[in-house]
């Protein structure tokens, strides 16, 4: 019932946790406000009067919300602290988690490429004006440097970015599969997913030492340490892109049960 | 008397929710109907006020908790409560400081009366 998960979401949206945290308070508290609600329904025979009921028994918001805080760690408060989102960064009502994905991660891109031509122009212009000598870095290695790494930044942003979104919708197929042919359908796609994850971490790893190698006047890593950060990066892709496959599907999930209530919205009762 | 309000159990609430556990282990709901029925119906809490002192009783490691995967009722699952040793032993140690309590102000109480 609608208007008892916006009462859930008022007392527990405020709350600095982890989302998996708030998740288990979310449903546990649902469950509770749902058999209060059940009980009044059964003294009054009326839906709005034990609605009201129901969460007037429940308790304050507000106060309650204060309360569940005060039972999380300080440690689990200050990591999970979050400023208020602006409302460009949140996912619009009906937007898809791909356009949303997209849309937050072109925002991404373009701050980092901004970031990095304000910083790497002053020097780009700096090596220019001198005259150059053998050790040091020429005007076009910069010029090269920059393109490169916003290159490989664009290219972990969007790849990262889609590989989560692909491995999400793969293991909500699997879960959802009705099938045995079904799921081994999806299981074969999240192993395809980890695996593009472990090419995707190699190249960007291996580029951006490559153009540190190239652009730097000192032997920055041996052709051993090369090949380790690169094979190490390829091993920790599949894991990590299954992590954030989860991380997405709960994210989505979230939003669509809970986070995209209006807590304005008005209660019968 | 009338009825004893949640914030006149400050400070208790979480020994009360211990020895309702300690015959075995239950959802947030039965705990609250196990503490109403043995209060003659004199607590009057707020039902909601129940979970942060069982999550913060859990943060404690007093009390073990998992999900009722076994539910007959639809919607939404529910996490069943029990008490762990070292609640046990809170338990015990509470118990032991509320006799002393009630010992001291009752010789008090008597001795001004």
């Amino acid at each position: 019932m609608k208007a008892l998960k916006i009462e859930v979401e008022r007392v527990v949206r405020p709350i600095q946790a982890s989302g998996a945290r708030k998740d288990r308070m979310r449903e546990e508290l649902l469950a509770h406000l749902t058999q209060l609600y059940e009980e009044e329904l059964a003294r009054s025979g009326d839906p709005d009067l034990a609605v009201g009921a129901a969460i007037g028994r429940f308790g304050d918001a507000a106060t309650l919300s204060r309360e569940m805080q005060a039972s999380v760690s300080r440690l689990e408060r200050f990591t999970y602290f979050q400023l208020p989102m602006p409302r460009w960064q949140r996912r619009r009502l009906g937007e898809s988690p791909l356009h949303y994905i997209l849309r937050l991660n072109t925002w991404a891109a373009v701050i980092t490429l901004v970031a990095v031509t304000l910083l790497g122009l002053p020097l780009f212009f700096a090596a220019s004006r001198r005259p150059h000598r053998a050790d040091q870095v020429s005007p076009g290695q910069a010029e090269v440097f920059l393109i490169g790494f916003a290159a490989i930044q664009a290219i972990t942003i969007y790849g990262w970015a889609l590989l989560g979104e692909a491995m999400r919708r793969a293991l909500v197929a699997r879960e959802s599969a009705a099938s045995a042919i079904e799921r081994r359908r999806a299981f074969w796609r999240i192993v395809g997913f980890a695996a593009a994850n472990a090419a995707l971490s190699g190249i960007v790893t291996s580029g951006a030492l490559l153009l540190f190698v190239w652009v730097l006047p000192i032997d920055f890593v041996s052709r051993k340490w090369f090949w380790s950060i690169t094979l190490t990066a390829m091993v920790a892709g599949p894991p990590m892109i299954l992590l954030q496959g989860r991380d997405q599907r709960a994210a989505v999930r979230r939003f669509d049960d809970w986070e995209s209530l209006d807590l304005d919205e008005v209660q019968p009762g | 008397m009338g009825t004893i309000r949640g914030d006149q159990l400050r400070g208790h609430l979480d020994g009360l929710i211990l020895a309702s556990l300690e015959r075995g282990e239950a959802h947030g709901w039965d705990i609250l109907r196990n503490l109403e029925t043995a209060s003659g119906g004199m607590l009057a809490l707020k039902e909601g006020s129940l979970y942060p002192a069982l999550y913060r009783l859990e943060g404690q490691g007093l009390l073990a908790a998992r999900w009722d995967e076994t539910a007959e009722r639809p919607g939404p699952r529910r996490r069943v409560y029990r008490l762990t040793g070292k609640g046990r032993r809170r338990l015990a140690a509470a118990r032991d400081e509320w006799r002393a309590f009630v010992s001291v102000l009752g010789s008090l109480l008597g001795a001004l009366a």
